[in-house]
């Protein structure tokens, strides 16, 4: 239902349009944890978190449609630009200064810890994609990934 | 005293008629009435110390509202009659905004309470109530009181309710609609997950997909418009660093236009993964 509606006369793939939101927030949510727009990085996880529900069974329709979508560039490029911070890295402090953003050690552990369910939601929503997959196209690319990381 | 004391010269101003003072406008009756409106309902608020912020201003109200309707134990309510009047009410394409607004956050509230649940005491309800307003999910989520709730109030109409209103042009009434689906489906209730499939697998469910997808493209309008302001905040920023003048600190930059977009937003995913969670 949520990739076709079949009865009605104009039909929406909200599965395609939750990973294009998705694209369009990426390159943003690097930014986001310095400049402390938390609830940007929360509409992430939430998508991330409700593809994962839909191929969850495993629905082997919408796993496919996920996968067409590039949904594993998306994963490779946050994957790879989130990365935490430790309280002596320059980068970060240098970053989170330049934002305006708390410096102290409890923001850090904090912003850290989002990294970390932001991480969580799309390494859940890559193995939901291998969920019950018997053939070579999805897990090899999933696989390819974890090679990267 | 002349100019021409203080060294000033120049020739002498010739003030004529033309440049008389303008007397200030006298208000008008409407501009009155919403001053001196403004005004009391500021020191009732003071007095009855009532939020008088306008999202704030019913929040009391809804909480007793929802334990009115919610309650077998009201008078002709024992079967919950006068909720489901409520809800076909609401149903209603004449309804009027205010009162839809108002009725979607009672039925949201009614879920949170559950009046005839074994929650009484005032602390609980109003620290169940808190979460309501802090749009955290209710505390019995998962317990089977709960989802009993949640298909009862389903049943009455409130999925309808939220399918009709969704679809309104309103932003705070398609909020409160998208609230009240999340809070219906939370736990994955498969019951009311049936109920919404049956409902927006037939023709009828256009105009709500359609409201759905406008939500989507309004959301990327916004990222983009976003995405512009921070760059430009960001390039002023470094000119004047570099020409050393102190930034002018403008708030935000963008983040607090934007709050009630990426809310809907977020509102938007949860009922999208509400609908298929198990």
């Amino acid at each position: 239902m949520l990739r076709e509606q079949r009865l009605n006369h104009e039909t929406f793939d909200f599965i395609s349009l939750v990973v294009q939101y998705l694209v369009q927030l990426e390159p943003e949510l690097q930014q986001a944890f310095y400049r402390g727009d938390y609830s940007l990085v929360q509409n992430g996880i939430g998508a991330f978190r409700m593809l994962s529900d839909t191929m969850h069974g495993p629905n082997r329709d919408n796993q496919g449609c996920v996968a067409d979508t590039g949904m594993f560039d998306l994963c490779d490029r946050v994957l790879a630009r989130i990365t935490s911070e430790t309280p002596d890295s320059e980068l970060g402090v240098g970053k989170a200064n330049l934002f305006g953003s708390d410096n102290s050690r409890e923001a850090l552990v904090d912003r850290n810890t989002l990294r970390s369910t932001l991480k969580l939601a799309i390494t859940q929503c890559l193995a939901v994609m291998v969920e019950g997959r018997d053939d070579n196209k999805i897990p090899k690319q999933v696989i390819y990934i974890n090679l990267c990381i | 005293m002349r100019m021409s004391q203080h060294k000033i010269s120049g020739d002498k101003i010739v003030v004529t008629s033309e440049d008389s003072v303008k007397e200030p406008l006298e208000p008008t009756r409407e501009h009155c009435f919403l001053e001196g409106y403004r005004r009391f309902s500021a020191y009732l608020g003071y007095k009855l110390d009532i939020d008088i912020k306008h999202e704030c201003v019913m929040n009391p109200a809804i909480k007793d509202i929802a334990l009115l309707f919610g309650s077998t134990d009201t008078v002709h309510n024992g079967e919950l009659q006068s909720l489901k009047e409520l809800v076909t009410v609401l149903s209603e394409d004449q309804c009027d905004e205010t009162l839809r607004l108002t009725g979607l956050k009672v039925l949201r509230a009614i879920l949170y309470l559950q009046p005839n649940g074994m929650v009484t005491s005032p602390k609980s309800l109003d620290d169940e109530y808190k979460r309501h307003l802090d749009n955290l999910p209710p505390s019995s989520v998962g317990e089977y009181e709960f989802s009993l709730l949640q298909s009862k109030m389903a049943k009455l109409g409130c999925v309808s309710v939220v399918i009709k209103c969704i679809e309104s042009q309103n932003q705070e009434i398609v909020m409160a609609s998208l609230q009240l689906a999340v809070t219906l489906l939370e736990g994955g209730n498969t019951v009311v997950q049936q109920l919404f499939a049956t409902i927006l697998t037939t023709p009828i469910s256009g105009p709500f997909f359609l409201q759905l997808k406008a939500l989507f493209v309004d959301s990327s309008e916004a990222i983009k418009a976003e995405k512009r302001k921070i760059k430009f905040a960001h390039a002023e920023k470094i000119v004047l660093q570099k020409a050393g003048i102190c930034h002018i600190e403008h708030g935000e930059v963008g983040l607090s236009n934007l709050t009630k977009g990426r809310a809907q937003m977020f509102e938007t995913i949860k009922f999208l993964r509400g609908m298929c969670t198990v």
